[in-house]
């Protein structure tokens, strides 16, 4: 796999950053947006395999956005990233598709981990890691 | 030999002879039993709220105090269901001012049945009861409202913080005393927006709520907050 790249969604800028500057410190490439339909923009033109969403996004939520993101992609990883989580969020989140879904604040050690194991998934899943 | 349903009346009569017989009548109710205590037309300091189902308050011979009475009872007795007991037949009129004043029932004296009676103080109970779920139930479901709105605006700076407080150590041992101050600077600025949050919170005045995600509502600080006391 030639470019680990991960997408941040979040409108808050300063959340956006401080994901960004730690898996970046990891080696991972990040590319960022403050709403769904920017990220859908970006993705038109790049290819991302590992995706942290904000739930509670201006304009399409996060749900909305994990819902489009998994049917052009199945085997991408979708992390939800939740200011207020309940048990039925959890479950919404499931059914729409997120792989795992953390509570804010979260440890950028657990982001980080949760990015790492994707990608090794991913590389056994396509053949590039043996 | 099914126990009979027990029901704690405070009985509120000026009338003696009213009083006393409508004591007797419940009292000796057989198939349910009543316990009644029966005062005069003010309710003694002693009273607990919390020690009757329902009150039964004789207005007929208030007159004009009528309204200001039941009114009086009824911040005393805050959750006890009233039935007012007027002697004549009173108009709408009245009877919407008995309502608003506190009453959840009337009852005209000169034709009172104790069949009647009862019915008006297990129906009187009974909406009560579900009246008093319903408040616990919008008290709950506002209280989770409120929750949701300070997790989900506390958690925004709260996340930059963590997150930052985690990445600043190794700038420290990579001695970036810039990139420290950068963002000790971030952190100081969150921890304002966290003291803000926490201010609008304090001077919440009114109830807006915002949606949340599909199904859910959140309370909307910033709007509910009273602004000209900024």
């Amino acid at each position: 796999m030639k470019e680990k790249l991960v997408m941040v969604v979040d409108d808050e800028e300063q959340i956006r950053e401080v994901f960004k500057t730690a898996l970046e410190s990891e080696g991972f490439k990040v590319v960022t947006a403050p709403t769904a339909e920017e990220a859908l923009d970006i993705l038109k033109m790049k290819n991302v395999n590992v995706f942290f969403l904000d739930l509670n996004l201006p304009g399409m939520n996060g749900l909305e956005l994990c819902k489009l993101i998994r049917r052009d992609n199945p085997i991408a990883f979708i992390f939800a990233v939740t200011g207020y989580g309940s048990i039925f969020e959890l479950v919404e989140c499931r059914e729409v598709g997120f792989d795992d879904y953390f509570k804010k604040p979260v440890d950028l050690r657990l982001l980080v981990e949760a990015a790492k194991e994707s990608f090794n998934k991913l590389e056994r899943w396509t053949g590039t890691k043996k | 030999m099914m126990e009979r349903p027990l029901y704690r009346v405070l009985l509120i009569a000026k009338d003696e002879i009213f009083g006393r017989n409508v004591k007797a009548f419940l009292s000796n109710y057989m198939r349910i039993c009543f316990h009644v205590r029966l005062v005069g037309d003010i309710v003694p300091d002693d009273v607990d709220p919390r020690g009757y189902d329902v009150a039964l308050l004789d207005i007929s011979s208030l007159r004009g105090r009528a309204l200001g009475v039941l009114k009086r009872v009824k911040g005393v007795l805050d959750e006890v269901p009233i039935i007012a007991v007027t002697s004549v037949p009173s108009s709408e009129e009245y009877i919407m001012k008995l309502i608003e004043s506190g009453a959840d029932d009337y009852l005209i004296k000169e034709n009172l049945q104790l069949s009647m009676l009862i019915k008006s103080i297990l129906l009187s109970i009974e909406k009560n009861r579900v009246r008093q779920r319903r408040i616990v139930e919008e008290k709950l479901k506002s209280i989770l409202q409120l929750a949701g709105a300070v997790c989900h605006e506390l958690n925004q700076p709260l996340q930059v913080v963590s997150g930052y407080l985690h990445l600043i150590f190794p700038m420290f041992e990579r001695k970036e005393y810039d990139e420290v101050e950068r963002v000790l600077r971030i952190i100081s600025k969150q921890i304002g927006c966290m003291a803000d949050i926490v201010d609008k919170l304090s001077r919440i005045t009114s109830y807006k709520t915002i949606r949340y995600l599909e199904g859910q509502n959140i309370l909307d600080i910033g709007s509910s907050t009273n602004r000209s006391e900024q």
